[in-house]
C-alpha cells in the first residue's frame, strides 16, 4: 500500500485537484453564492465546529462560540437549535463533536467542560457523562464522537491523546493510545520507512467506523489516520505530513460512505480527500479563501447515504454542502435563496 | 428639633469629607481599569488549538474574557480589576494547552508585579 499511496502521491502532484471525474459524483463547481458570515441568527454559525448527519439526511451542526446544535434538512433548511452558554444540564461551552445513534439519540461532546452529553432528536436532555481527568472515563478536551454497529461509543479524548470506548449509557469499556508524536520530517518520508508510533497519538481529534466496526482515527498532529478493530488492535495506517493529495497539514474531520469510501478534511491544506476503503488517495478538492468550493479551515466532514458531503467551514462561518456537482452555501442564507 | 437636624448635618459633612479625603489618599480608578496583556504563542493556528488555549486560560485566578485571533497567534486576555495576575500563570496556562509562550505584552502600565 505504501507504493500505492508513494505513486498516487505523484500522480497527485499534477493531475488530482477536483473529484468530478471519479465515479461518484461530487464536484466543486458552485450553484449559488452565497458568502459566509458569522452570526447568530438561527441558520448562521459563529465557527460550525462539528457535523454529522442521520439517515433520515437530517444535518447536526455544532455551532462552537453560539453554544448550541443547529440541525438542518439536506438543502440547508433550518430546522431546530438547542443549548446555551453554561454548564448546566443540555448547556455547553464548547460543543466539539457529535454523533448518532442507532435510535436517533445525539451525542454532543464539550471541549471545555469534558464530558458527553445525551439528547434525543428534538434536542430534549437525556444525560451525560464525564469529568476532566487523565482516569478512564474522564476526559482532558473531548473531540470525536463515533458509534458502531453495537451501539458502542467511540471518543477521541484529545488532550490525553487517547480514544475511550464506552457503552450507549458511558459505562467505560475500554481505552487505548497515549502521546507519541512523529516528526515532520520522518511523518513525510513515510514511504520510504514506517513512521511507528502505531497505536499512539498526536493530539487526535476525529473518529469514524465503517460497516465492518473498524475505527478511523484523525491522528491529527501525527498528520495520518489511523485504523483500529473494535477492541483497540492497531490495524493500518495512511496519511504523513505534506501537501501533495494523500498528505496532510494535520488532518481533521473524516467520515466513511456507504461504500466505504473514506472523506477525510485536511485542515491546513484546506481541503477534503477522498480515499479508497485501503487507503489510496483517489481524489481531494478545496484550497484557502472564502470563494464557492474554498475553505477556511475545514473542521469536520460527513457524508449522508445519498453520497452528499457536508463541510463545517469553520473560519468561514458556514457549511458547505457538496451534493451532485452543487455547492450550496448555508450561513446567512435566506429561504428564498433556499428555494 | 433644630440641634438635632444640625447635628445630622455635621456627621453628613464629616462622612463626604472623609470620603474625599480617602479617595485622594488612594486613588481607585487605575485599578479599576481592566488589565489586559497580548500573549504571543507558537503554534496557535487551528480551532483544536485555540479552543484548548481558551480552556486553560479561563483557569488563571482573575480571568475575565480572551479574544484569541489565530491567524496573527495572539490571545488578548483580559483580567479583573485588582487582581495580582502572575505572569508565570499564564505561562502554565499556555504549556498547559500544548503551546511555547513567545512573548507577553501588557496593555496597562501600572499592573501590579
Amino acid at each position: 500500500m505504501k507504493s500505492s499511496i508513494f505513486y498516487m502521491t505523484l500522480v497527485g502532484l499534477f493531475y488530482l485537484n477536483a473529484c468530478a471525474h471519479q465515479s461518484f459524483k461530487t464536484s466543486t463547481t458552485p450553484v449559488i453564492e452565497i458568502g459566509g458570515s458569522k452570526g447568530n441568527a438561527q441558520g448562521s454559525f459563529n465557527e460550525p465546529f462539528a457535523i454529522t448527519v442521520g439517515n433520515d439526511g437530517v444535518v447536526y451542526v455544532a455551532d462552537a462560540r453560539n453554544y448550541r446544535v443547529q440541525t438542518f434538512d439536506r438543502l440547508g433548511k433550518f430546522l431546530i437549535q438547542w443549548g446555551r452558554q453554561g454548564a448546566g444540564p443540555g448547556e455547553f461551552e464548547r460543543p466539539s463533536g457529535l454523533a448518532l445513534d442507532s435510535k436517533g439519540n445525539v451525542y454532543v461532546s464539550d471541549y471545555e467542560l469534558d464530558r458527553i452529553q445525551k439528547f434525543d432528536s428534538t434536542g430534549k436532555y437525556l444525560g451525560q457523562w464525564g469529568k476532566s481527568g487523565k482516569k478512564p472515563g474522564q476526559f482532558n478536551s473531548p473531540t470525536g464522537i463515533a458509534i458502531d454497529s453495537k451501539d458502542r461509543i467511540y471518543v477521541t479524548d484529545t488532550y490525553n491523546h487517547r480514544v475511550q470506548k464506552f457503552s450507549l449509557h458511558g459505562k467505560f469499556l475500554k481505552e487505548w493510545g497515549r502521546y507519541q508524536p512523529i516528526g515532520v520530517v520522518r511523518s513525510f518520508l513515510n514511504f520510504l520507512w514506517n513512521p511507528g508510533a502505531e497505536g499512539n497519538f498526536n493530539y487526535p481529534t476525529r473518529i469514524a467506523i465503517n460497516s465492518d466496526n473498524v475505527v478511523h482515527v484523525s491522528d491529527s498532529y501525527n498528520n495520518r489516520v489511523q485504523r483500529f478493530s473494535a477492541d483497540g488492535a492497531y490495524l493500518s495506517q495512511f496519511g504523513g505530513a505534506g501537501y501533495f493529495g494523500g498528505s496532510f497539514r494535520v488532518s481533521s474531520g473524516i467520515d466513511i460512505d456507504k461504500q466505504g469510501r473514506l472523506f477525510v478534511a485536511d485542515y491546513y491544506n484546506n481541503r477534503i480527500q477522498v480515499f479508497s476503503p485501503d487507503g489510496d488517495i483517489l481524489c481531494y478538492w478545496g484550497k484557502q479563501g472564502n470563494e464557492k468550493g474554498f475553505f477556511e479551515g475545514p473542521a469536520d466532514v460527513a457524508v449522508d447515504s445519498e453520497g452528499n458531503v457536508y463541510v463545517a467551514d469553520w473560519g468561514n462561518h458556514r457549511v458547505q454542502v457538496f451534493k451532485n456537482m452543487k455547492v450550496l452555501f448555508w450561513s446567512a442564507m435566506s429561504d428564498a435563496n433556499r428555494s | 428639633m433644630n440641634g438635632i437636624l444640625i447635628m445630622k448635618t455635621k456627621v453628613s459633612l464629616l462622612l463626604v469629607l472623609s470620603l474625599m479625603f480617602f479617595t485622594f489618599l488612594f486613588p481607585v480608578g487605575a485599578e479599576e481599569q481592566n488589565q489586559k496583556a497580548i500573549i504571543k504563542v507558537e503554534g496557535l493556528y487551528c480551532p483544536f488549538c485555540s479552543y484548548g488555549l481558551e480552556k486553560q486560560v479561563k483557569k488563571i485566578k482573575g480571568f475575565q474574557s480572551v479574544q484569541i485571533n489565530i491567524k496573527e497567534g495572539t490571545a488578548e486576555i483580559e483580567f479583573k480589576p485588582g487582581v495580582k495576575i502572575q505572569e508565570k500563570a499564564i505561562l502554565t496556562a499556555v504549556e498547559d494547552a500544548g503551546f511555547d509562550l513567545d512573548g507577553v505584552q501588557w496593555l496597562k502600565e501600572d499592573r501590579e508585579k
